[in-house]
């Protein structure tokens, strides 16, 4: 199996149930899954406060050299959130996540558009999650147009076709496939999206790594598409190398 | 190894889904995953036509000894469903009855819903159902002893009530396919209820039998769980001999 970048990982506390999700829960998938780095966030930046949270993730990945940072904004806060992203940007983190529907905020949202001007401006990346119909396109539509490379996540068997006419469309649109479990999904997303536009994301350590990884073993892709699916096409993202 | 899945639908559904809804599609992934039967019900019943996808998924069972029938049944349509029973019921590859809850726009606790419980009772012992009530689960798995529920996707993300569910009565069983691929789920469910009223349900082909596969082979199991929830509970659900016979 090809080396794995996971560009979709968090870590912290589930305020509705008991739940194993914490930092130790999530270095015990990277570990027992040779991930080579593991992008993520820590929770209390998406439902309490973003600056403890960023500090938070930063403290953590700063400790483990596979973790890398994500910071999360919050367009409802607008007014600090440009400085926020400056501030976390010049500590080293070059994602940046948003949560809309855990937030509450929708995709037009004139601060959401702002902030991701800001983002771009910096160079930095974004990832925002897409799950529902419509949710893709209204991104797309929303901040498509920017210089600002865009992993859509939590899109499933529902939405696959919607992700396959944005990313066709918007060449800054990129997509996961956590939640992808129809057959055939990545074949699709890579033949119709793009080979170079599907990213490996697990959602751990909420959800089982296994999952997408089994997907990507079993689909009939070349081994080339499956070493881009899993490391090479999030160095593109990234803007480290070209897939 | 060698796995019984009791959870397919054989047609087409209204997402994205390139070379999948035919027997063909269907054969191919149970050859991937090593699935020896699949135990299907139709999703033209399910989503149109309860007459023309019972014949349709009877027509490919008979064929195809891989491929099992759950006969779909529409408690909006009780006459007909005792009809759809009493004709493919009789048949060796017709093993049970689907219900589905949304797409019948009918919830376990409307009453025609319990009506046509009583008949699945009496003409089979094993029913699937998508979804359901847990109060209403509880009370069909008392009122019929004899008939065992397989509760679809088992809730979800709410996997705990049906684990309940399964402590509390000896006829109902845990199918665990969904895309919510809760880490630590099934070891949890093992943990809770063991493993003998747990069984492998893919939804293939709506579903790659893949993702539902990890979910499981995350818990770790033991091959004793192994053998019994990927084949032995199954085969004795459906009366076949089991793995090691």
């Amino acid at each position: 199996m090809a080396e794995i970048i996971d560009m979709v990982t968090s870590f912290g506390i589930d305020r509705t149930c008991p739940s194993d999700i914490d930092l130790d829960a999530l270095l015990g998938v990277v570990e027992d899954h040779e991930v080579e780095r593991a992008y993520t966030c820590s929770l209390r930046a998406v439902y309490y406060t973003g600056p403890q949270g960023n500090d938070e993730t930063l403290r953590a990945c700063e400790e483990h050299e596979e973790l890398r940072p994500v910071a999360v904004l919050d367009p409802r806060r607008f007014f600090d959130q440009e400085d926020e992203a400056r501030r976390c940007f010049d500590r080293g983190c070059t994602v940046f996540r948003f949560f809309p529907q855990l937030q509450g905020w929708p995709f037009e949202f004139l601060p959401f558009v702002k902030i991701s001007e800001t983002l771009a401006g910096l160079g930095a990346r974004a990832i925002v999650h897409a799950s529902a119909y419509g949710e893709a396109t209204r991104v797309a539509r929303a901040i498509g147009n920017l210089h600002l490379p865009v992993l859509l996540v939590g899109g499933g068997y529902a939405n696959i076709g919607e992700l396959m006419a944005v990313l066709a469309a918007y060449p800054t649109m990129h997509c996961d496939a956590h939640v992808q479990d129809g057959p055939f999904a990545l074949e699709g997303l890579m033949q119709h999206g793009g080979e170079d536009r599907v990213i490996f994301g697990s959602n751990s350590p909420e959800r089982e790594f296994l999952a997408p990884l089994l997907m990507a073993q079993h689909a009939e892709i070349t081994d080339a598409q499956r070493r881009a699916y899993l490391h090479d096409n999030a160095l593109a993202f990234l803007g480290e190398a070209s897939a | 190894m060698k796995k019984i899945d009791m959870h397919g639908h054989l047609g087409y559904w209204p997402f994205a889904l390139p070379n999948c809804g035919t027997v063909e599609s269907l054969l191919h992934l149970c050859e991937r995953y090593d699935i020896d039967r699949l135990v299907a019900s139709s999703s033209l019943a399910l989503n149109y036509d309860m007459v023309g996808g019972n014949a349709e998924m009877a027509a490919a069972a008979d064929e195809h000894g891989r491929l099992l029938m759950y006969v779909y049944v529409n408690p909006n349509f009780l006459a007909q469903s005792c009809t759809e029973m009493d004709r493919y019921l009789p048949e060796d590859f017709a093993v049970g009855c689907k219900i589905h809850t949304s797409y019948s726009a009918t919830p376990t606790s409307a009453p025609r819903m319990h009506d046509l419980m009583a008949e699945i009772a009496r003409r089979t012992n094993l029913v699937k159902i998508h979804p359901g009530d847990a109060a209403d689960l509880a009370k069909w798995a008392r009122a019929y002893p004899d008939l065992n529920i397989i509760v679809a996707h088992s809730f979800g993300a709410g996997y705990r009530g049906a684990v309940q569910l399964a402590l509390a009565h000896p006829n109902i069983y845990l199918d665990f396919c969904c895309s919510h691929a809760g880490r630590g789920k099934i070891r949890d469910a093992l943990d809770c209820c063991g493993p003998g009223q747990i069984v492998f349900g893919s939804d293939v082909d709506l579903l790659d039998p893949a993702f539902t596969l990890a979910v499981f082979e995350g818990a770790k199991m033991t091959e004793e769980e192994r053998s019994a929830v990927y084949y032995d509970n199954a085969a004795r659900l459906l009366g076949l001999p089991p793995l090691k016979a």
